[in-house]
């Protein structure tokens, strides 16, 4: 997987936010906030391919958790960006 | 054909651009609304933008071969076509229906381009505003800028910006302002511009767009707030801060949504804004309790610790 380029993670005060035009929709953008450990998990994500097992070691490394644990917040923050239409899946 | 030309200066917000004029063709009569921005150029400074007017079209010029067409839509300038090319745009207005249309090809950076105008027409003089003020526009986002559709008032030296939809109310509240609070001018009633200077102060200036009022000031301000109005039957006020502050900036600049470049300084001004500035939701009355609403909220503190 990896993120669209466009979408930069910007800094508003103390909170992260990603922001997206809607090509569907005139005039329409969506701004998406995200928490710490999400900005932090997206900066590092940002320019490479990555997988759950590569954001679930980046979990064990910085949290010092489990792998079990650590599997289970990669797939669901997967699963937002990929709901939210934030990442492509990359060629296998 | 040779065309004499005559170049102009002129400052908005800061910002020095020329425009190359035909030799018969004079600013103070087809640009009125930019003589109080008129200056002179030291030789030295890098404008913004220099544009070359020319006078009609030939057929070569009307061709749009390598562009394609990206937006198409009817605004307050009229009906506006924006096609991309090759590193560079081409933008075909027409102001009224009937109207004769003005074209202009510019780089993609909107640095030096030239509109071509039909002098004949009535409705030349608005044409080539409005496609001044989209060279403007999509120039000084790079340069941390933004021109904003709003109506905006000065009050004890500092600026009140008031955005919304079309017909939501924004000059009707500045009025209210006028006539509410002593000491109150209008800055701009249609296009101000907001800039982060060097100092990191978020200012607002006035510029040669107004829309219906003709207010052309030539000042600029620190911004106290920007408050986004909803017509309510009640006053409120509701204040917005950090990404929640930065959705209501957003929808009110102008930017051409495609262009990542563009539209990613454009995020990276205005999230620097958005913690610098008073940001609120206005639900509102057009009425003098919706100007204390509003005064109480922008003036909370003049300017935040980020």
């Amino acid at each position: 997987m990896k993120t669209y380029p466009d979408l930069k993670l910007r800094k508003v005060g103390c909170h992260h936010m990603i922001v997206r035009v809607d090509e569907s929709r005139v005039n329409m953008t969506d701004v998406f906030t995200l928490n710490n450990t999400a900005a932090w998990l997206w900066k590092k994500a940002e320019n490479c391919e990555f997988t759950e097992d590569t954001l679930a070691g980046w979990l064990c490394a910085e949290y010092g958790i489990g792998m079990e644990e650590a599997l289970s917040d990669a797939r669901d923050t997967i699963a937002q960006w990929r709901e939210y239409g934030l990442i492509s899946e990359s060629d296998k | 054909m040779i065309e004499k030309k005559d170049t102009y200066f002129f400052r908005v917000a800061g910002f020095l651009f020329g425009i190359s004029l035909p030799g018969n063709i004079f600013p103070e009569r087809i640009l009125p609304s930019f003589t109080p921005f008129r200056t002179s150029w030291d030789g030295k400074e890098d404008p913004l933008f220099s544009l070359e007017v020319i006078s009609g079209m030939s057929a070569e010029e009307k061709c749009s071969d390598g562009f394609r067409v990206i937006e198409s839509m009817n605004n307050d300038m009229g009906h506006a076509t924006l096609s991309a090319g090759d590193d560079a745009y081409l933008i075909g207005l027409r102001p009224l229906s009937g109207s004769s249309s003005c074209r202009m090809v510019a780089d993609s950076r909107f640095r030096a381009g030239r509109i071509f105008v039909d002098w004949a027409d009535a409705n030349a003089g608005m044409a080539l505003s409005s496609m001044l003020r989209i060279a403007f526009s999509q120039a000084v986002l790079l340069r941390r800028a933004v021109a904003v559709h709003a109506s905006a008032v000065c009050c004890d030296g500092m600026a009140y910006l008031f955005t919304g939809k079309s017909g939501t109310g924004k000059s009707t509240h500045s009025q209210l302002w006028l006539g509410h609070v002593p000491g109150t001018h209008l800055l701009n009633d249609d296009n101000p511009v907001l800039k982060v200077g060097d100092d990191g102060v978020v200012m607002a200036y006035g510029s040669p767009w107004s829309g219906k009022t003709s207010c052309y000031r030539n000042e600029g301000y620190p911004v106290s707030g920007l408050a986004r109005l909803f017509q309510s039957h009640e006053n409120r006020f509701v204040p917005k801060t950090d990404v929640e502050a930065f959705a209501v900036l957003l929808p009110g600049c102008s930017v051409i949504r495609k262009d990542s470049l563009l539209y990613g300084c454009l995020c990276d001004t205005l999230a620097e804004m958005s913690s610098k500035i008073n940001v609120g939701i206005l639900e509102c009355r057009p009425d003098y309790g919706a100007v204390d609403a509003c005064r109480i909220g922008l003036k909370r503190h003049p300017w935040p610790v980020v």
